[in-house]
């Protein structure tokens, strides 16, 4: 338990220091010397950016986050058999085959319908 | 050191999960709201670290953190004229808010105060993962298998009312 609480202060204490050193160096180093231009908005290839930036995306998006929803649960069930894998041999190989090949159809199913097509 | 050191981790976490749950229903912006909500899903899983629960915690990271709370923010930036929209609760409701919620607090304290909470003696399962990786394989093949079934139908089921309801005029 103690070698895991050194671990998890280590990884606080980088994590927080590396965001305080990446913002508090450009702070220190970076010349500020404001102009009309470099305060505009940063949009590729457009030189005056007019309207509202948040603009309602396409409806067609939101499969992309349900199929992210279904193969995160897929990747849960893969994790594991990863971290014994080298002990199970071949027949967790099948396994693992079997039900990856099961979820493909479902992946070929919404490739087929134009799920993918991005529009 | 050793029996101090999780019960700091343990209130800080608190703390955080306290606050963003807050934070989730007094704020405004229903995309902060959504952001806070991954925070508080976020020190749960740290609940789940701090008690050993590694696989567990990680489903907790990735299912939550990772999907529920993207498709959240997707269902939020897709609903038109939703980001900007300053959410204004009605005052009205506050007298019954109060009530509510006090009931609620007291009907738990009742339930936390009569309940016998056992303590279990046994040891948690070191490498949890590698014993669910191995068990999954093993004696737990068929429903593992069924799992896979049950996510196709999931899926399928997912794009048939997607397509249907979102289709573009």
């Amino acid at each position: 338990m103690i070698t895991e609480i050194i671990y998890f202060n280590v990884f606080v204490i980088l994590g927080a220091a590396i965001v305080a050193i990446a913002i508090g160096l450009s702070k220190l180093l970076a010349t500020r010397k404001p102009s009309e231009a470099k305060l505009e908005v940063y949009e590729c290839g457009n030189i005056h950016v007019t309207g509202d930036p948040r603009i309602q995306f396409k409806i067609h998006y939101y499969i992309f986050a349900l199929l992210l929803v279904i193969f995160d649960v897929e990747m849960i069930f893969v994790f594991p058999w990863a971290v014994v894998f080298k002990s199970l041999g071949f027949f967790a190989f099948i396994e693992m085959v079997i039900f990856i090949a099961i979820l493909m159809l479902g992946l070929f199913y919404a490739w087929r319908k134009g799920v993918m097509k991005w529009v | 050191m050793s029996n101090l050191a999780p019960q700091v981790i343990f209130i800080g976490l608190g703390v955080i999960a306290v606050v963003s749950a807050l934070l989730v229903v007094v704020g405004r912006n229903l995309f902060h709201a959504a952001m806070f909500l991954g925070a508080y899903m976020l020190s749960i899983a740290g609940f789940y670290f701090l008690l050993d629960a590694d696989l567990v915690g990680i489903m907790q990271v990735f299912v939550y953190v990772g999907g529920v709370i993207v498709m959240l923010l997707f269902g939020v930036m897709l609903t038109a004229q939703m980001t900007n929209v300053r959410m204004v609760s009605a005052v009205k409701q506050r007298g019954g808010t109060v009530l509510s919620v006090i009931v609620l607090v007291a009907l738990l304290a009742s339930i936390f105060k009569k309940t016998a909470f056992v303590i279990s003696q046994a040891t948690p399962a070191q490498n949890a993962i590698s014993l669910v990786g191995k068990l999954f394989m093993t004696d737990y093949v068929l429903p593992f298998e069924v799992v896979s079934v049950l996510l196709l139908a999931a899926l399928i089921g997912a794009i048939v009312v997607a397509r249907e309801e979102g289709r573009p005029q």
